[in-house]
């Protein structure tokens, strides 16, 4: 009996486990798997394979039986929301959350998680957005610069492809590119003349993680060029677009050193008292409810942000009796996330001759300059905008019989609709936090998620100036119809939510240093959205790439160097 | 072309191997018209003749000829509540009432222009009412039929799945030599 439990202990042993497969997840599979670790990859939800699990990827709209529409019994299952577009749903009852404040928190429980469901956007940081904490004093210092962070950077950029113009701005800089796609001649208009008006603010084609022009190691990857179908968030079957599907999680899989284990919830992460270190993870099987466990010598994180901070929480011993790492109190505070409430619409008359054809993936961008290189504003930090600008035929629904028709119908193109979105910096407060519920929990046992978050006043400021700028850029430009709006969307619609165990230089006031690793258990690292120190503007996946390949790399080395 | 060809066939090849995994059963389960909702079969005569009026067949094709008023009988009976359905069924037979009052036939008797008016009567009614939330739910379902249809999507809207290409700046009669015609 002995023997037998020696032996199944050994096969549940790893030299690295990794939880969640979004991003993050599917590069330190990657890194791990390519550094010659065998590696158990968790995935929560069911598998996704590439292509195979795309359902609904190659149908035509006539060919969806409700045409889009979800019916009952979808509906019964995924909430009112279910349509039949998309099959990467989060069943309703799946993990339950306690709303203290309102808060949206979009899931992707399925490999791959939110990866194939993301805006694609990949913009750089630069040191104007790591300087900020430190410049103004809200939340803490981060450990790092964008000199530590720019190889690494550079070293995702090439595998994942990513499309964008060397524009040599100091705010937002150069990667790896690929060409940029184009944008339309009405982005280019307010670009001339945004530029010619202001110096300090820029229009650039948005950087995306899209392949133009495939490389030989994007075909190693069996990922071909983007063919503009903008069905994306279907799956693609092109790999057009990056994804853990398409990218990391199979460039792991051939290297025969990886596990992938879905429908694997992961309870809470061992710690081992006598060894000072954790040495595995306890898993709730999603389909028989049994609890397993697993052993690694070292832990990725990569659960997405709000998770993986719960998984920290709920992993108490001895020596951690308020969760792993958390000497410091700070492990579920300082939650942030991106102001997308600010929205500015317009149409223009001008170019009529013109208009665009084909469809594009991706926009215009703004890179911020609000309090860049010094602080002027009567708020803090800054905002980066969305743009696109397109033009369709000039239909309406108005009417009936004969009249609809015709409006449905109408073959003469309209004018040109211009469409702006804010990417607003949220401050990191300690009030907005996340705890668990001493009671409730859900069907694998594991504590329910108490949120509590709310906008600040510098978040309202920050909309009304971008209101009024976007305002004055489109007036500038001849547009017509502005209209400005702040949808007071609830926290979390952006799907940027981040921090909860955040990095920093002293122990004292963080979870994570500047490896990512926990201060107080250095074999395990957070490399996703609970990281984050600050928010600055960018869309942030390509920030946890490159800090997933950079921690796995130092993990790599203090194994070698015997140091965990 | 032969490369926007190739990708179709490349993608239906793939396409046509997918397993449909456990949460499209909803498709397949629910795609045909189970009895017990308020739609009965001989409605239909009755709805087809109102998305015709909505959208008429043409020199085009309209909803009739496009199959629109089974997707709407479908669409309702599988993803709506039964009190939606109710309150449908009520409103539709309100108009057809209505039809048989003014003009002493029934509405898919009537002529084009008594259809109309009949409708436009019950868009104008308390917003509250069945007859009012039917013909604003008609015309939504008949619009998303149309819109959706085949012949729309390719013929009028000119869509294709893989344009291959972006291009931001085009002569207003630019025409994609591989677009559908």
């Amino acid at each position: 009996m002995a023997n037998i439990l020696i032996d199944s202990k050994k096969t549940m042993t790893y030299d690295a486990i990794v939880i969640g497969t979004g991003i993050s997840g599917g590069w330190a599979a990657k890194e791990l798997c390519e550094k010659g670790l065998k590696t158990l990859v968790l995935e929560r939800g069911r598998d996704v394979k590439h292509i195979m699990d795309y359902p609904t990827a190659n149908l035509e709209p006539w060919e969806f039986p409700h045409r889009g529409k979800g019916t009952l019994e979808m509906q019964r299952i995924y909430g009112k929301a279910a349509n039949e577009t998309n099959p990467f749903l989060l069943k309703a009852d799946e993990q339950p959350y306690i709303q203290e404040k309102p808060f949206k928190w979009t899931r992707g429980y399925h490999v791959g998680g939110k990866s194939l469901l993301w805006a694609r956007q990949t913009q750089r940081w630069s040191d104007f957005d790591y300087e900020g904490p430190l410049r103004d004093g809200y939340a803490v210092d981060w450990p790092i610069r964008y000199a530590d962070v720019a190889p690494w950077y550079s070293h995702v950029e090439k595998f994942v492809g990513i499309s964008g113009n060397r524009d040599g701005l100091a705010s937002l800089p150069d990667g790896e590119f690929l060409p940029p796609m184009e944008t339309s001649i009405v982005e280019q208009h307010l670009k001339g003349i945004v530029e010619k008006h202001y110096s300090d603010r820029h229009i650039i084609y948005g950087r995306c993680a899209h392949i133009t022009k495939p490389q030989p190691i994007h075909s190693q990857q069996g990922r071909a060029q983007c063919m503009n179908r903008t069905l994306c968030n279907r799956g693609c079957p092109l790999g057009g677009y990056f994804s853990s599907n398409a990218s990391t999680l199979p460039w792991a899989q051939r290297t025969g050193h990886m596990t992938l284990r879905p429908h694997s919830v992961v309870h809470s992460i061992i710690y081992d008292e006598k060894k000072g270190k954790a040495t595995g993870v306890r898993v709730v099987d999603g389909e028989s409810k049994q609890m397993l466990e697993f052993y690694a010598r070292i832990i990725f994180v990569n659960a997405s942000a709000l998770a993986s901070t719960q998984i920290l929480m709920n992993s108490t011993s001895s020596r951690f009796p308020n969760g792993l790492g958390n000497d410091s109190g700070v492990l579920g505070k300082y939650i942030s996330w991106h102001n997308y409430r600010g929205h500015v619409n317009a149409s223009y008359d001008g170019y009529m001759d013109r208009r665009t054809d084909g469809r594009t993936p991706t926009n215009s961008y703004i890179p911020r300059f609000r309090n860049l290189e010094k602080h002027n504003m009567d708020f803090l930090r800054g905002y980066a905008t969305g743009l696109s600008a397109g033009r369709g035929f000039a239909r309406s629904q108005e009417g009936l019989g004969e009249d609809l028709k015709k409006h449905l119908t109408n073959p003469e193109y309209g004018e040109w609709g211009v469409g702006a979105w804010m990417m607003g910096e949220i401050i990191p407060i300690e009030s907005n936090q996340i705890k668990l519920h001493p009671d409730l929990k859900d069907q694998y046992g594991i504590p329910e998620l108490v949120l509590s978050c709310d906008w600040t006043e510098n978040d309202d400021k920050m909309v009304k100036d971008y209101m009024e700028q976007l305002t004055e850029m489109f007036t500038i430009a001849g547009f017509k119809n502005i209209q400005s709006n702040d949808s007071h969307s609830a926290p979390g619609s952006d799907i940027h939510e981040m921090g909860g165990a955040r990095m920093g230089r002293d122990p004292k006031t963080s979870i994570l240093n500047k490896w990512n690793q926990v201060h107080s258990c250095k074999n395990v690292f957070v490399t996703d959205g609970a990281c984050m120190a600050s928010t600055s503007t960018q869309n942030p996946s390509l920030t946890y790439m490159a800090y997933t390949a950079r921690a796995a790399n130092h993990a790599v080395e203090e194994i070698k160097k015997m140091n965990i | 072309m032969e490369r926007r060809v190739a990708l179709r066939n490349i993608a239906f090849i793939v396409g046509s191997a997918i397993s449909i995994p456990s949460w499209a059963d909803g498709l397949s389960k629910t795609t045909t018209y189970q009895p017990g909702t308020s739609l009965s079969a001989e409605d239909n005569p009755l709805l087809a003749s109102v998305a015709d009026a909505i959208i008429p067949d043409t020199d085009t094709p309209g909803a009739k000829e496009l199959g629109v008023p089974a997707l709407i009988q479908k669409i309702l009976a599988d993803c709506y509540e039964k009190e939606v359905n109710d309150s449908f069924y009520k409103g539709m037979n309100w108009a057809n009432d209505k039809a048989k009052t003014d003009n002493g036939k029934p509405f898919a008797d009537c002529t084009t222009a008594q259809r109309l008016a009949i409708l436009k009567q019950v868009q104008s009614e308390d917003p509250a009412s069945d007859q009012a939330k039917f013909i604003k739910m008609a015309k939504e379902l008949t619009i998303l039929g149309y819109t959706s249809s085949e012949y729309v999507v390719t013929k009028i809207n000119k869509y294709v799945m893989i344009p291959g290409h972006y291009y931001g700046n085009v002569p207003l009669n630019y025409v994609d030599p591989n677009a559908r015609n």
